[in-house]
């Protein structure tokens, strides 16, 4: 009978797996206490500005680490043609759907009360709402695909063509009139807000967290 | 709908779906896990992605 090797290797992955999960619950935590307690209450907005430090820590991490790296590591399997670089772009894509999910959905529950409506097709919406038909697509289009290194090479230019739209929903509102508002200032930076610059920087670090936790379960499942 | 009433159901979608996609991460898991396991009883070892057979 043969027997399993590489168990050290195994549960050595699955302990840090389990200490990032840990820590990514508990920032998540952390951030959703100080996101609903210890931020100020907006002037305006009231209450509902809360969702804001939920709707951009989730739109940063998709458009930043995970559809780029999607784009990353998709060149790296086009160069090196080797199959583990197509398995953390594709762990990397879920990643980004979710959060970008998480963006849609929280944004039109935010604009609602403060635009009046749940959705407007501007810019910045509309190419968000492109972006994740875009990686949807590139899941189904790997879920559909054979495993190989065909489907690898498939979805690899697909995800780097994608990514396309990346920049273009960063910059839209920039490039295009449009009621969404600027967070960062002209010259990239944040505005000068200090409460919002702080328990931004605590749910983006918390999102941050949960997404390489659930990065490394999904390459590790990959 | 409040604006309180906006930011629970926010609040509330947002957990819900990590908890989902938590949830099927783990029984992808888990299967993928039983599947390896009884490749591994047959004969051989899976590692790295390569099954390798034990020799006899």
């Amino acid at each position: 009978m043969g027997k399993p090797a590489n168990n050290t290797g195994r549960r050595s992955r699955r302990n840090a797996i389990a200490v990032l999960g840990a820590i990514a619950g508990v920032a998540m935590v952390f951030a959703a206490v100080a996101a609903l307690v210890l931020a100020p209450r907006e002037a305006e907005m009231g209450d509902v500005q809360r969702l804001f430090y939920f709707h951009m820590p989730s739109a940063w991490v998709a458009l930043g680490p995970a559809f780029t790296c999607v784009f990353g590591f998709s060149v790296a399997y086009l160069v090196t043609r080797n199959l583990a670089y197509d398995r953390v772009a594709a762990a990397a894509a879920e990643i980004g759907v979710v959060f970008t999910t998480i963006t849609l959905i929280t944004g039109p529950l935010w604009a609602k009360p403060v635009w009046g409506v749940y959705w407007t097709w501007e810019p910045r919406l509309t190419t968000t709402l492109i972006l994740w038909f875009i990686y949807v697509g590139y899941l189904l289009l790997r879920s559909a695909a054979s495993p190989g290194h065909k489907r690898a090479r498939l979805v690899a230019v697909y995800g780097i063509v994608g990514w396309i739209d990346v920049p273009i929903v960063f910059l839209s509102i920039w490039w295009w009139r449009t009621v969404h508002p600027r967070i960062l200032g002209e010259g990239g930076l944040p505005s000068p807000d200090p409460w919002l610059g702080s328990w931004l920087c605590v749910c983006w670090r918390s999102r941050c967290c949960s997404s390489i936790s659930c990065w490394s379960v999904c390459v590790w499942r990959n | 709908m409040s604006g309180m009433g906006y930011l629970a159901t926010g609040f509330g979608i947002i957990w819900l779906l990590l908890a989902c996609y938590l949830f099927w991460l783990g029984r992808r898991q888990h299967a993928l896990q039983r599947r390896l396991e009884a490749l591994e009883s047959h004969a051989g070892s899976f590692e790295d992605g390569v099954y390798r057979p034990t020799s006899v």
